[in-house]
């Protein structure tokens, strides 16, 4: 697979058609590996990096991955790199350093192994939805079938050891994606944050290394991972997050009650901007994403449109645009070209 | 403590917030701090940002800075003690044990536990079968150490310490 037909693929989990998908995006599972008697990835030489790289594609082949889907680092230039962050699959962390490191990706973008990041290997599965256990344990398979080829730092006592020891044990990291617009609007959503961070879990915006909260998305993980098993840490967050969806639904029917009118403003004239704008930054195209996306929960736009909002998240990322169009582009031309993508993707909404 | 905002770079700012009369406090860096145009209500505390959260958490506050880093090396990797204080990272698979007790307290207070119970590789079943022994000989070992036995108990440890031996032979 090369770089163009990643561009032009869909990731699986952004079709949304599983569980809760119109307030959760995606639930994503990922392990942290390292392969045993090896430096980690910020001590070893270039030639044990490139040990690394070579043992963990032969053993992902054995598991049933194509090692030509592997991207190595230096072979990307930055907006390929952008792509690759903005899809989720690699971290700006990794993006940022040179030589033997990348990703290797599987079943549209629903699987990937992280080579060389801050650990020898990142396991990773998203599923589109509110999907937890059925993504962690399509990882644990992966996991399981990795072990066959790669012989796994781990100690009895401390499970599996990561170069930072906030992931020692299990090593696992669950988070969902989750869209709280109406939590946001009545002003409760500060209550449900702090609560969720006395459960032991951690709030955050749209990506990891992203410092704002943009179009009312939220990232929600669990913080330890030592001292649970993996179903205890996983069916913890999914009990949390499905509070909060119903603190969601909750607070959309007080919405509807209370200010059924101007809730719906918002969203017809999000929408009507959308259909209408000729230039639209990221951060603004965000916003108004989000207004429209919960006209969809409250059924004023139909189940398509809500594929459109998926995808429309991540194709006009300024990464995205510029490796589709082949070319660096200042940020107005970029905001253009969003609008005219947006414009098109809603020609044939009724407003 | 890492930023409640963004989670990534280190919170060097307590950020208050009073909405309806409901007072909020957050850990941030300055980076969010900034975006999010905040500049009236904070004010910065003294912690030097570079410091890393999880090597700060290995200072024990009782004591004097110097003092309290442990002159400690990994001799498979060479990673000093100091050197995992200031990146918070590990420099092989080794370093853990090098470092001890230090380790075992610190996993303690990120995870708030330290040990493990999740799923064992496949392929090291002989090594599961160590690590289930070496449990309920700790739990033998809580049992004596309650109950002021204190002669068994150090048998029983004596015991841990050879299959932790053997185990990290495997």
């Amino acid at each position: 697979m090369n770089f163009e037909s990643i561009v032009h693929t869909i990731p699986m989990w952004l079709d949304p058609t599983g569980p809760e998908s119109d307030i959760v995006i995606s639930s994503r599972a990922r392990l942290a590996r390292n392969i045993k008697g090896i430096p980690y990835a910020h001590r070893a030489s270039e030639e044990k990096l490139k040990d690394v790289v070579s043992n963990v594609l032969d053993a992902a082949e054995s598991a049933g991955y194509d090692p030509a889907n592997f991207f190595k680092n230096e072979d990307l230039d930055d907006f390929r790199k952008n792509v690759f962050i903005e899809r989720h699959l690699i971290s700006p962390a990794l993006a940022q350093k040179r030589g033997n490191r990348g990703v290797l990706v599987k079943n549209m973008e629903r699987d990937s192994i992280l080579i060389n990041e801050e650990d020898h290997l990142r396991l990773q599965s998203i599923y589109s939805g509110f999907d937890l256990m059925n993504a962690w344990e399509n990882v644990d398979g992966i996991d399981d079938n990795l072990s066959k080829g790669i012989k796994f730092s781990f100690s009895g006592k401390y499970g599996y050891l990561t170069a930072c020891p906030t992931n020692f044990g299990t090593g696992l990291r669950a988070s969902i994606l989750i869209h709280l617009p109406a939590l946001v609007l009545t002003k409760e959503i500060q209550r449900v944050i702090r609560s969720v961070g006395q459960l032991g879990l951690v709030v955050r915006g749209y990506r990891g290394e992203g410092s704002d909260v943009v179009g009312n998305l939220f990232q929600i993980s669990n913080q330890t991972s030592l001292g649970k098993t993996e179903r205890e840490i996983v069916s913890n967050l999914s009990s949390v997050v499905n509070q909060i969806i119903n603190y969601e639904k909750k607070a959309k029917d007080m919405l509807l009650k209370e200010a059924k009118q101007q809730t719906e403003d918002k969203i017809w004239r999000s929408l009507g901007i959308l259909k209408a704008a000729r230039v639209l930054s990221t951060h603004e195209f965000m916003n108004l994403n989000s207004a429209v996306r919960f006209g969809y929960s409250l059924n004023l736009l139909d189940k398509p449109y809500l594929k459109t909002l998926n995808e429309l998240m991540v194709l006009v990322q300024p990464g995205h645009l510029q490796a589709t169009s082949g070319k660096q582009m200042e940020p107005i031309e970029r905001d253009i070209l969003r609008a005219d993508i947006v414009r098109q993707r809603f020609i044939d909404v009724k407003i | 403590m890492k930023c409640q905002i963004c989670n990534k770079n280190e919170a060097n700012i307590v950020f208050t917030q009073i909405i309806n009369n409901e007072k909020i406090v957050m850990q941030i860096c300055s980076e969010c701090a900034r975006n999010k145009g905040l500049t009236l209500e904070i004010h910065t505390e003294s912690v030097p940002p570079a410091e890393s959260l999880v090597g700060s958490l290995t200072v024990d506050p009782n004591m004097a800075d110097l003092e309290s880093i442990p002159d400690l090396k990994c001799s498979i990797c060479g990673l000093s003690f100091a050197e995992f204080k200031k990146s918070g990272l590990f420099g092989c698979d080794c370093c853990h044990d090098a470092f001890g007790e230090h380790i075992t307290k610190l996993l303690k207070q990120i995870h708030g536990q330290n040990n493990h119970e999740g799923k064992t590789p496949e392929e090291i079943s002989g090594e599961a079968e160590i690590k289930k022994e070496i449990k309920k000989l700790r739990l033998k070992l809580e049992r004596y150490i309650k109950h002021e036995e204190y002669e068994k108990a150090a048998e029983i440890r004596d015991k841990i310490k050879t299959l932790e031996h053997e185990e990290s032979k495997l």
